[in-house]
């Protein structure tokens, strides 16, 4: 059920910034450092978005290189040597984008109130274009590019993410 | 002699950090099951003989809170000890899955100290 406003920009920036550091931090090992300006990715790139249907609906979206993604995975699974296949590889990148998204959620709204959210869903990052309304953050993660979109109004995503 | 632990999650990436958490917490001792929700959980702890259980809590078909339900009202399972490791642990989640009888909640991504001082009361100490 919706039954809060959105917060601040500001607010949903902090705490962006935050739960993307802590995350690739844990998992990765990795400190993504903040962008001024988003770069140009080399194509092919992966995206994941994840819908938060309460308290408020809206959607998180990822687009990285595949090289990045790749490399997440072969980060996560080092010991394994069985990150490279593109099922691996996106589940990898889901696991980080659900982890990212949750610490995200506990970030901004208040610890008493209970949030809800999808599955990770991939896509081709670039069936992924940056219509409607929305706020994107850059980041650089082991140099590569990352982009992090938030779309506040759901009523906007579905013109967002048309699958190829 | 090693110990039965169950991992539940739709995420071989998720169940695979756990995995690794675990042994890197010390307890190296252990023998682990695999499942990716809460349904095939439940036929996985028919026949192990688990000392831990360990679930994400948004999975397809059966959630962790559904899984955690019918464990505690399973006579032959209800004093398994379920720790619940998930994305969705502020206060509000933690204080309904606890009210449910989960053993513990960590909040992903887990930290190895964590995770050790959770599973040392359950698993012992190292040896």
């Amino acid at each position: 059920m919706i039954n809060a406003s959105m917060p601040a920009t500001g607010r949903i920036e902090a705490a962006m910034t935050k739960a993307v550091s802590a995350t690739f931090e844990t998992m990765v090992f990795s400190e993504p450092s903040i962008q001024v300006e988003a770069k140009v990715m080399d194509s092919p790139t992966l995206g994941v978005s994840l819908q938060v249907s309460s308290p408020y609906a809206m959607m998180v979206a990822a687009v990285l290189p595949q090289g990045l993604a790749r490399q997440i995975a072969a980060i996560i699974f080092r010991h394994e040597g069985n990150g490279d296949t593109p099922e691996v590889v996106r589940d990898a990148v889901g696991e980080v984008m659900n982890t990212m998204v949750g610490l995200f959620m506990q970030y901004l709204i208040p610890a008493d109130q209970l949030f809800t959210m999808g599955f990770p869903e991939a896509w081709s990052g670039e069936a992924m274009r940056a219509a409607g309304s929305f706020q994107c953050y850059a980041f650089e993660v082991e140099g590569y590019p990352m982009q992090v979109f938030v779309f506040p109004n759901m009523s906007e995503v579905g013109a967002v993410l048309d699958p190829d | 002699m090693s110990i039965s632990i169950v991992i539940v999650d739709d995420s071989k990436t998720a169940r695979f950090l756990i995995r690794q958490q675990v042994e890197m917490a010390g307890f190296d001792q252990v023998e682990f099951h695999e499942s990716i929700n809460g349904r095939e959980a439940l036929a996985t702890l028919d026949n192990a003989e688990a000392k831990l259980l360990i679930t994400d809590y948004k999975m397809p078909e059966m959630d962790g809170l559904e899984l955690l339900q019918s464990i505690k009202r399973n006579p032959m399972h209800q004093d398994l000890p379920v720790l619940v490791v998930t994305s969705f642990a502020n206060m509000a989640k933690i204080r309904e899955l606890m009210d449910h009888g989960a053993y513990a909640v960590l909040r992903k991504p887990v930290s190895v100290a964590a995770l050790y001082d959770v599973l040392k009361p359950l698993l012992g100490p190292i040896a």
